[in-house]
């Protein structure tokens, strides 16, 4: 089947129930999603599929095949992160780190379809992403300031096929 | 003969629990040698030939921040900017990376990373100060007063010169010894920096145990007993074997694994076991739901193991004007890390790399060691980064299992642990019952406190995992088990209460007469250091009491506790800050539904002020008001986040940490049925850093926990005039 992560067209051979969290990790090898709880419960494995955020962790990838799926990789890098990325790493929100890549997936989806939030939005749109750590408060502070960075372009989507990937 | 505790730890090559706060030993092993090969200098500073400067850090980065709190000191010495160090978790040897207030263990815990490396890491980096300077002295044929070291280079009143071209140097001659820096010339220590590890986390770059990938890496599952230690009697593996992906099945001491060339079939295939079970005596037949009533019971019959008394408590309570007893009770808790157990190993003839988040990289050395013909040096752990500790990353059970299924299945394997396996395979928070007495003149002063807990006790568990490294160590294998299953649980039993069963439950107020008992009953199911310890329950037992004492004899909770923190300076300054920025007096007299709490813990005070709304019937917490006093804060953001993480973390057990036996096996498995605070559930929190210049410092990873649960339970009081005197806090 075909899958298209982060703008790359992979064809993948894996039994269609897999979850697309351990085809994304095990076989395209992008381990910036996490394995939090495999029950859709902590979010730690959040992907933009067509632009929402959604729990990999219990999504067979033969639902996601031909859709554009952007992991954490997809919205920025360290040399070129994205503004929320940018501010995120600013405001040190992270602590140990682990579940903060599915913040940042919940986080993207929020701002492109709803650039001004309000607190009570952010909370609706954060809820599924838990944190044992209690970075909320920088989380909630660090959408807050971005999305009042009006006209900024949190995100670049890329969600067409530009490339072909390797086959697994 | 008479052993004191002193005596049977050090038996185990350790002080108090391996969390015992103790002398600052200096870390002369750093300054032992000069060695040039590739420009080192010692164990924990590098510079390269090329001017990369690298710091090793001794301890674990779990979230806690100690990463950026160490750099900074070591930039501060150096002169250098934080962001230009590269930072990398030391490898495994208790030798060079042990930490100084933890006897021969490399363990990252108890809070302690910024009291142990304050001074020793400055003075060493201070050292690498001087010696680079007095070479760059004797190369530029200069005195050394008339250079200084700024951002990697040797500054002349006329020229600079990279540092690193004066390594040659340096290596060849002593080692100097510098002054560290006065806190008046300080730029760095005390203030704001950005994390070394926030932009890699913020783009899914930081590597974790999960993201471990090598060369022919296979996936094992192991299908453990439903009842922890219990071990598989008979299985079939047929079904499994036939499963696609699947190398093999391996009875392992836990239970069976299933080893594959993916971690889905590898899932599937123990999906297909089928195993009947020895089930463990005599966890098989607790009943959770029954441990307050027996417990209660043994708070009734028996006077307990006395671990704290000062004066006469009997005759002050006897002479006390006024009385009250109160029982109060916390359930077992399980850690969930976000990360769940993961390990990664590769194990040869001659070798073993290890790959994991550990908070104790020297246990998981240690233990291939005992169950392998490999020496220590041919054990390398490489620590990355924690996926959350709070003290269940200190054991090394996965590694356990790891060396077991790696050596059956003789391929590098990598172990995840599903939510399921983490949540009902931890080493769990003990539980207390806590029978709290005081006695109070006819001033309204505290005059008698006798506190009595039952339940079992942390340290028999962890010596029985001790044991199995100890093992082939240092004693014969029989001498090991016996030492473990049975010697540390005699001295706890017998001679001196584990401190953890009874810290923080008499301590804070002054009060001439007090005193401390444990009574030992004990469930059977395995138990380990959860953030903050024993203070996670005995804070709820003394401030909950403390509450109703003020209440009793009507008092302002937080005056009534002030009048009683005359030798408690830190604490009173704690709780005067946090009542003023709550404005506590007067929101009280407004009616607000708000709480106090206050703990000492890990040389650190903290007084928190809750605020909830249970206007419909569910406890909302709208905001907290944090004061802390760590002595110094090295980094406010860093203390602050600790604080807000603490809170959260503690609330979440207060609100619904609750871990269930039936038939001994824990019934929890994942969030659904063990939640954690939610975003949406978030309150606001306000934190106040007391900066007393108080010496020595006090640590900050757990000591905002305490204080919460019992502040809660006051609010709820405020609000509802219920005292909810059970740990999680429920509406009745």
């Amino acid at each position: 089947m075909k899958l298209i992560v982060n703008g790359v067209e992979h064809d993948i051979n894996a039994p269609p129930e897999t979850p697309l969290l351990w085809v994304v990790r095990d076989l395209l090898k992008l381990k910036g999603s996490k394995f939090g709880c495999g029950a859709g419960l902590c979010g730690a494995c959040s992907m933009l599929i067509d632009g929402a955020s959604v729990r990999s962790c219990v999504l067979p990838v033969s639902a996601a095949a031909g859709k554009a799926i952007t992991t954490i990789e997809g919205i920025g890098s360290p040399e070129n992160p994205s503004p929320l990325q940018q501010a995120w790493a600013d405001n040190s929100v992270a602590q140990c780190g682990y579940c903060q890549s599915g913040q940042i997936v919940s986080a993207t989806a929020l701002l492109q379809s709803n650039p001004n939030p309000t607190d009570a939005e952010i909370e609706a749109a954060m809820q599924g992403n838990l944190c044992r750590c209690g970075t909320y408060s920088k989380i909630k502070t660090t959408i807050r300031q971005v999305a009042q960075n009006a006209g900024v372009q949190v995100y670049e989507p890329r969600s067409t096929a530009v490339s072909t990937g390797e086959a697994y | 003969m008479s052993l004191s505790r002193r005596d049977v730890l050090k038996a185990f090559g350790l002080s108090g629990t391996g969390l015992v706060l103790g002398l600052h030993p200096s870390l002369s092993l750093a300054a032992d040698s000069l060695v040039d090969q590739g420009g080192n200098f010692d164990p924990f500073l590098h510079l390269a030939e090329d001017g990369q400067f690298t710091f090793i850090f001794p301890r674990a980065e779990m979230g806690q921040g100690a990463i950026q709190g160490l750099t900074t000191l070591v930039a501060e010495e150096l002169n250098l900017d934080i962001e230009s160090i590269q930072v990398l978790h030391a490898p495994a040897n208790n030798a060079l990376y042990m930490n100084p207030l933890v006897q021969g263990m490399q363990i990252t815990g108890g809070s302690t990373s910024m009291i142990a490396h304050y001074e020793p890491l400055r003075q060493t980096a201070a050292d690498f100060r001087a010696t680079i300077i007095n070479a760059a002295a004797k190369d530029l044929g200069v005195a050394a007063n008339d250079l200084s070291l700024e951002q990697g280079h040797i500054v002349t009143a006329s020229d600079d010169y990279p540092w690193q071209q004066f390594i040659a140097t340096a290596a060849q001659g002593d080692r100097s010894t510098g002054t560290p820096k006065a806190p008046a010339d300080f730029k760095l220590i005390g203030q704001n920096s950005r994390r070394l590890d926030a932009m890699a986390k913020a783009t899914g770059t930081a590597v974790y145990g999960l993201d471990i990938d090598i060369e022919n890496m296979h996936r094992a599952v192991v299908v453990r007993c439903p009842v922890i230690g219990g071990a598989p009697k008979t299985f079939d593996a047929q079904a499994a074997l036939n499963s696609p992906g699947v190398i093999g099945v391996y009875p392992i001491f836990s239970g069976v694994a299933v080893v594959a060339d993916q971690l889905w079939n590898a899932r599937l295939g123990a999906s297909l076991l089928e195993i009947e079970w020895d089930f463990p005596e005599p966890l098989r037949g607790i009943q959770s739901a029954q441990l307050p009533a027996v417990f209660s019971a043994a708070a009734d019959a028996e006077d307990g193991l006395t671990g704290h008394e000062e004066g006469d408590v009997e005759s002050a309570m006897a002479q006390a004007k006024t009385t009250l007893t109160q029982d109060y009770y916390a359930p077992y808790l399980a850690h969930a890390t976000m990360e769940p157990m993961t390990a990664t190993m590769h194990l040869t003839e001659s070798s073993c790399d290890i790959w994991t988040g550990t908070q104790a990289p020297d246990a998981a050395q240690a233990l291939v060691v005992s169950k392998t013909n490999l020496e220590p040096e041919q054990v390398r752990v490489h620590n990355c980064m924690l996926g959350g500790g709070f003290g269940r990353r200190a054991a090394a059970d996965v590694i356990r299992e790891l060396v077991e299924v790696a050596q059956a299945a003789g391929v590098p394997v990598q172990m995840t642990w599903s939510r399921e396996d983490d949540m009902r395979n931890d080493y769990y928070r003990p539980p207390a019952f806590m029978r709290m007495q005081a006695g109070i003149d006819e001033t309204g002063r505290l005059t008698a406190l006798d506190a009595k807990r039952v339940g079992p006790q942390i340290l028999g568990h962890q010596m029985k995992d001790m044991a199995q490294i100890l093992g082939a160590e240092m004693l014969p294998e029989g001498a090991a088990r016996w030492l473990g299953g049975t010697l540390a649980s005699f001295a706890v039993d017998h001679i001196e209460p584990d401190p953890p069963s009874l810290e923080g439950l008499v301590e804070d107020y002054d009060c001439t007469n007090k005193r401390a008992a444990q009574i030992t009953l004990d469930p059977g199911l395995r138990l380990g250091y959860w953030r903050s310890v024993g203070h996670s329950y005995t804070a709820f037992g003394k401030e909950s009491l403390m509450d109703e004492l003020a209440e009793k004899t009507q008092q302002d909770p937080v005056d009534f506790r002030l009048a009683h923190l005359r030798g408690n300076s830190r604490l009173r300054g704690t709780l005067a800050a946090v009542a003023a920025a709550a404005n506590w007096h007067e929101r009280r007299a407004a009616g607000a539904h708000i709480g106090v709490a206050s703990h000492f813990s890990f040389q650190t005070a903290v007084s928190e002020i809750a605020e909830v709304d249970v206007s419909n019937g569910n406890i909302r917490v709208k905001k907290v008001w944090c004061a802390v006093d760590c002595g110094y804060a090295v980094n406010p953001d860093v203390v602050k986040a600790q604080m807000e993480s603490g809170i959260v973390y503690g609330l979440s057990a207060a609100l619904y940490g609750d871990i269930t036996l039936v038939d001994g096996a824990v019934q929890e498995g994942n969030f659904n049925d063990y939640p954690a605070l939610r975003i949406v559930e978030m309150p606001e929190i306000e934190v106040i850093i007391v900066n007393s210049a108080d010496k020595p410092l006090g640590g900050v990873g757990e000591p905002g926990t305490p204080p919460i649960a019992p502040a809660v339970a006051n609010a709820i009081f405020a609000a509802t005039g219920q005292r909810l005197r059970s740990l999680p806090l429920q509406l009745s």
